[in-house]
């Protein structure tokens, strides 16, 4: 008996079966769908949170303190919340922000400073301690300057009489007995890093290490600083960059073969070898030497800090052809008849500020492009030593770049800008 | 013994007018469950022109930024009205907040789009 | 009689059966082709901008434009059919390019190799015109090397 199974209902029942399969589907696909694209929404939104966060931070809206981590309602509606942390890097600031919602996230790290104000056009800038200023050859400047009131004459440096038509090509005024303020508040933790062995407060601020395995050490700024502690030399052929501090008690040796981005270095002496190239800042307490044919590119920043009258006359001394961009200090908080020294060597080509607590010797045919502040001028020749002359040197504010951002160190209420995006 | 001839019997079963009925009735309700889930899974998925409305606020804010254009205003696009408000940061005159949100003809929030922005 | 009707009212049943299946497959390959639409304009605007914000130089090249940075390059092709993102793996984006343009400083930036700090793409998805908009910001370190 062969039963032959026809009927509606059989086959009504199968193609229930194949639509609730679609319907399955359907639903299915709709379900990852809306994941997908409510993920990539989720990832603008985060994207505007972090640009948002940003522009808060660097418009100050929340006073945020140092070292500390802070959750932000950015809107105040519980869903935009962000994660803000900023600290001192040397005398720049750096900054994490994070963007969160739903397990996505989204990180930016940068250093910030401040713009240079357009109002001020200074170019050079010497107090007035009764002593006049004195050009010779080829010296150029080009921008506005606060001298002493004895003012500024043509001079001759063993035989090289000033060869210009103008001394100065801008406004010359009359500058007070007092170097501008630096904000000394910039300094206070570097200051007390460079007094005797500060082991101890390295400790508290990042995590010690003692050997170098690797040849390579990145560290991003959102993590903990790393602190290593240098014997002096032992860093040839090493790649550094990002939230590193390299310190020693006595002195550090950068070998030409080393790469650093974005490093601090502190140590009372230092020694930046031939050739080095990079991107870092060194502070010293008794003196700093660099070699021939440095280039440190932007935002770099070498720091001289005198403390105490253990060292007589702390000093930075560049060999020739140094190229820097960005900022180049000496500070001192012990009144002393022998000042700190900097010293720029021959054709040196300098971007960005300079500002000497002391004395400031540009040797022949250096070019500054940017701003001057020193107490003093020093010129040392084969056959004497000048006070407050300049011979074959360009100072230019014009030609320093518009883009150029300074630190808290020299200015403090001009607007907040990017320096630099870090590696993420 | 040979030859025996037997007859298959065959039943062909058919369908009964209720077993009709029936199919019909499960059809009708299949058809009507299914469709009903498809226009909520419609509705309720991010469609072109709501797409289309996120990238729009995405260009008034680059403009407003681009333009520096930061006054509040409200544009008419096809069938959906976009508000764009600008508020000051009460304790910054610095940080504005720019604030995108697009409408359709019902009202119904569209998309949305909040910004804080150094002016 | 009775098996007549029976097996009229049948056909019926059995092709309405067979009408609302073919209408639900005709449905659900709407409802797929428009969400893989959304889905792929949707993806190219999440790329589009985690690709700009993390590179270090936005620049412009022959036919699109390019995200530079140390890591890797990403690069953009645009073409009038579609968009291809070239990084580790090659994506193409099925959306037709109506127009591109990439600005430095407010000024259109159309030399290849050049820095670009904001970029406007026009495309077109089936007749759907779709805008997508970006601005690079730079920091003061990148700025200063371009304009050196």
């Amino acid at each position: 008996m062969n039963k032959i199974r026809a009927g509606a209902l059989f086959i009504v029942i199968v193609m229930a079966l194949v639509i609730g399969i679609l319907c399955a589907s359907i639903m299915t696909i709709s379900l990852y769908h809306q994941m997908h694209v409510s993920d990539n929404r989720l990832y603008t939104k985060l994207d505007d949170n972090v640009n948002s966060a940003v522009n808060m931070l660097l418009s100050d809206r929340v006073a945020l303190y140092r070292d500390t981590s802070y959750v932000i309602d950015l809107f105040k509606l519980e869903e935009d919340s962000v994660f803000i942390t900023r600290k001192r890097w040397g005398i720049l600031e750096s900054a994490s922000v994070s963007a969160f919602s739903r397990g996505k996230k989204i990180s930016v790290d940068f250093l910030y400073g401040y713009e240079l104000s357009s109002k001020d056009s200074t170019v050079l800038y010497v107090p007035d301690l009764g002593r006049p200023l004195s050009f010779s050859g080829t010296t150029v400047i080009i921008g506005n300057c606060k001298l002493p009131a004895s003012g500024v004459k043509r001079g001759n440096i063993e035989g090289e009489y000033f060869s210009g038509t103008q001394l100065v090509q801008g406004k010359v005024s009359t500058s007070t007995k007092n170097l501008p303020a630096i904000q000394e508040k910039t300094l206070t933790r570097l200051l007390s890093l460079l007094k005797g062995d500060s082991t101890s407060m390295y400790r508290r601020i990042g995590k010690l290490v003692y050997t170098l395995d690797t040849d390579t050490l990145i560290n991003k700024f959102s993590d903990t600083t790393l602190v290593l502690l240098s014997q002096g030399t032992g860093l040839g052929g090493k790649y550094l960059e990002g939230n590193i501090i390299i310190y020693a008690v006595d002195k550090i040796e950068i070998p030409q073969n080393l790469t650093l981005k974005d490093v601090l270095i502190i140590a009372p002496y230092i020694r930046i070898k031939n050739n080095v190239q990079g991107v870092f800042q060194a502070f010293a307490s008794d003196s700093m030497i660099v070699e021939e044919n440095v280039v440190c590119n932007y935002p770099s920043v070498l720091g001289l800090m005198k403390t105490d009258f253990h060292v007589q006359q702390p000093y930075i001394k560049t060999g020739s052809n140094f190229k820097f961009s960005g900022i180049i200090f000496s500070y001192q908080n012990v009144s002393d008849l022998s000042q700190t020294l900097l010293s720029m060597g021959e054709k040196s080509e300098i971007s960005g500020e300079i500002y000497a607590n002391g004395f400031l010797e540009l040797k022949q045919g250096t070019v500054v492009k940017g701003q001057v502040t020193c107490s003093k001028f020093y010129l040392k020749t084969k056959k004497a030593i000048y006070e407050n002359n300049l011979l074959d040197i360009t100072i230019d504010k014009t030609a320093l770049s518009p883009y150029f951002v300074g630190s808290s160190l020299l200015i403090s209420n001009t607007p907040k800008k990017i320096i630099k995006w870090l590696e993420r | 013994m040979a030859g025996k001839i037997t007859n298959s019997i065959r039943k062909l079963k058919a369908s009964s007018l209720i077993e009709i009925t029936v199919a019909m009735v499960i059809i009708t309700f299949i058809f009507t469950m299914a469709f009903s889930i498809y226009v909520r899974v419609i509705a309720s998925d991010l469609s072109i022109s709501e797409f289309k409305m996120v990238k729009k606020l995405d260009q008034l804010s680059w403009e407003s930024k681009r333009d520096k254009r930061f006054i509040s205003e409200d544009i008419i696009e096809n069938n959906y009205t976009i508000e764009k408000k600008i508020t000051t940061d009460s304790s910054n005159s610095k940080l504005l907040l720019m604030e995108l949100t697009a409408y359709d003809q019902d009202q119904k929030i569209v998309a949305q789009k909040k910004e804080l922005i150094i002016e | 009689m009775e098996l007549v009707i029976a097996m009229l009212i049948s056909s019926v049943v059995i092709s309405l059966t067979y009408k609302t299946y073919s209408i639900y497959i005709g449905l659900y390959g709407q409802y797929k082709k428009g969400t893989s639409r959304v889905e792929e304009l949707s993806l190219l605007n999440k790329l589009l901008t985690t690709d700009i914000r993390n590179c270090e130089r936005l620049e412009a090249s022959s036919d699109g434009f390019v995200c530079k940075s140390l890591r890797n390059t990403v690069e953009y092709t645009l073409n009038e059919e579609y968009m291809i993102r070239k990084c580790i793996i090659t994506d193409t984006f099925h959306i037709r390019i109506l127009s591109s343009t990439l600005f430095w400083k407010d000024k259109e930036q159309t030399i290849p190799q050049q820095p670009a700090s904001q970029i406007i793409i026009e495309g077109l998805s089936d007749s759907d015109t779709i805008n997508y908009n970006f601005t690079k910001w730079y920091g003061s370190d990148i700025l200063i090397q371009i304009n050196q």
